[in-house]
């Protein structure tokens, strides 16, 4: 790790191998789930429903392909709800040789749940991903609303990475009870919930951003990140970044990416195995803030 | 594929004949009527209805004005409010060679409605286009927010498309449990409310853009949707778009569009009997857009 590394690369970043910063593209492909875990009365809500069927008719099939294209690798996280009614997830992912990871069962947020109904939502993601043959590296909590057990749930059942904290923009080791997490740092300006969704109801974001401006916002962090030897971990969802005009925005900014060639892709398995293999990683304590009584409220 | 390719290779479906995408321009001439089923007491305010008869009264003119310019047909959504309150809108718009759509009667969400008030707000908005002389053939609901039952009424009075649902970006056959009717679906990120709309009460949008962006934005999308051979339905406010600066990105756009040369521009009545006699085309049953949740798994009403 010396000829390789870029002058600013910071210490503990022998994870990036020489490159500036590493390109996470990471699709949660969460269908209906999403709405139905903010209220079932979504099902019988035509738009809200064909809204989020747009992944399964056009969108995820489109940044497959837009992935196969450029030769790069992703992450997928599906819910267990949605791999089950819509047995042609799974088969897109796999079938093009991408990483399919754990993203809940129901898409609840595990923050409102009780302990023992997240153990049970988690497990049961964990069997429908067994029945598809897969063994999941990794998680990412509903909502990056993880709960306090959530982590731990994750070193507990062996996963080897988690996607759900914000801490950091470089890779890290959470400590918990059974052991180490890596944690993979998203991050909402990375998102493209916040740039492109709204509906009249739920009420899920206020504005829709002409994909212009919003790949502006990532490619000027991903111009960025590189200073510090960071991973720039990219959220797009099939539902809304699947559309025609959206895709061609995620190809330019992907095209733009490869053409700095000192930025390397990776899915979050791969990145999760070289941060494991680091051992200038920082440890952090799964970050809760217990007030003490008698501290004034506001 | 270049573009060039994909021309070559479009069939005579729904897509005409060399052709990489088509555009169907559809106005919703809304005027007051969605300010009016925030609540009546805002038909008491006069600021706010100056603002939504900007609409039917300085923007359907000018943009009247701009398709004759360019002789294009387009595709005009009215509510049965907004024809009474506008008595010469109907007519100005069917002397112009345009089609005339169904955009409910007075603007509500059919989604909140019980069933009977739903059909009675339908017919009554067909029976006020027919009695003006519109030969009705679409519908689009409301804020897109129909209901279960709405796509039913569709076909049962005989239209043949409506343009509400969400799940695709090309035409397909719609089974609504009461006949096949056609879907043309719109996008959000075609409609200009969400780029334009304000007011600081009724809340129906927080941020005013810069029409040169939402011309980038959209003109992006219709390049990205002829690389990707789809149906681009914007939807566009007169009461919102009727503004000068917006008016003239909207001709950029139109402009784009025919200049590029493979954009078929055709209103919604024209796309829908194309997409009937494609026999290529999915059929999707709205029955099926229901996953029917475990209440267990979602007890969240």
């Amino acid at each position: 790790m010396t000829d390789h590394s870029t002058p600013t690369a910071a210490a503990g970043s022998a994870w990036l191998a020489g490159s500036a910063a590493a390109f996470l593209i990471t699709i949660p492909v969460d269908c209906e789930a999403c709405m139905l875990s903010i209220g079932s009365r979504y099902a019988k809500h035509p738009l809200v429903m064909s809204h989020q069927r747009y992944e399964i008719n056009r969108g995820l099939p489109r940044l497959i392909e837009l992935l196969g294209d450029l030769g790069l690798p992703a992450t997928f996280f599906a819910p267990g709800w949605t791999l089950e009614r819509h047995p042609e997830v799974a088969q897109l992912v796999l079938g093009a040789g991408h990483e399919l990871a754990h993203h809940s069962y129901s898409h609840r947020r595990p923050v409102e749940l009780g302990e023992a109904e997240e153990r049970a939502d988690f497990e049961r993601a964990l069997g429908v991903l067994e029945r598809l043959g897969v063994a999941p590296s990794g998680h990412r909590a509903a909502y990056w609303s993880p709960s306090a057990h959530t982590l731990d749930l994750v070193a507990e059942y062996g996963l080897r990475y988690d996607t759900s904290l914000m801490g950091d923009d470089r890779p890290y080791l959470v400590d918990t009870p059974h052991g180490e997490v890596i944690e993979l740092p998203p991050f909402w300006g990375l998102d493209d919930w916040e740039q492109y969704a709204w509906l009249p109801e739920p009420d899920i974001g206020r504005v829709i951003e002409p994909p212009h401006l919003a790949t502006a916002v990532w490619r000027d962090e991903l111009e960025a990140i590189r200073s510090h030897g960071g991973l720039l971990q990219l959220t797009c969802h099939a539902f809304l970044s699947g559309r025609p005009g959206r895709v061609e925005g995620l190809r330019r900014l992907f095209e733009h990416a490869l053409a700095l060639r000192d930025v390397t892709f990776l899915n979050c398995e791969q990145a999760a195995e070289r941060a494991a293999a680091d051992p200038g990683l920082t440890h952090r304590d799964v970050p809760l803030f217990e007030l003490e009584s008698g501290l004034p409220r506001a | 594929m270049s573009l060039a390719a994909a021309a070559q290779t479009s069939g005579g479906g729904w897509l005409p004949d060399g052709h990489a995408a088509a555009l169907v321009l559809t106005f919703d001439v809304d005027a007051e009527a969605p300010i009016l089923a925030e609540g009546a007491r805002y038909g008491q305010r006069p600021g706010l209805m100056s603002h939504q008869a900007f609409g039917p009264e300085v923007g359907v003119p000018r943009i009247l004005a701009l398709l004759a310019d360019l002789e294009l047909r387009a595709t005009f959504f009215v509510p049965g409010l907004t024809a009474e309150r506008h008595p010469q809108l109907v007519e100005d718009l069917l002397g112009a060679g345009h089609e005339v759509g169904h955009h409910s009667y007075a603007h509500a969400r059919y989604v909140t409605l019980s069933e009977a008030e739903e059909r009675e707000d339908f017919e009554r908005a067909l029976d006020v286009l027919r009695e003006q002389g519109a030969t009705v053939s679409g519908h689009r609901a409301p804020l897109s927010s129909a209901s279960m039952r709405t796509p039913a009424l569709v076909a049962e009075h005989g239209l043949a498309y409506e343009s509400t649902l969400m799940d695709d970006d090309r035409p397909y056959i719609l089974d609504t449990g009461a006949g096949e009717i056609v879907e043309l679906p719109p996008f959000w990120g075609l409609d200009d409310w969400l780029q334009y709309a304000f007011l600081p009460d009724p809340d129906i949008g927080q941020r005013i853009s810069a029409p040169s962006e939402v011309l980038q934005g959209w003109r992006d999308e219709l390049d990205a949707m002829r690389r990707h051979r789809c149906l681009c339905v914007p939807a566009i406010h007169p009461f919102v778009s009727g503004r000068a600066g917006r008016l003239a990105a909207l001709r950029t756009l139109i402009e784009h569009a025919l200049e590029v040369g493979d954009v078929a521009i055709l209103s919604g009545a024209e796309v829908a009997e194309r997409a009937r006699q494609d026999p290529t085309l999915p059929r999707r049953a709205l029955a099926d857009l229901d996953p029917n949740p475990d209440p267990s798994i979602y007890p969240i009403p």
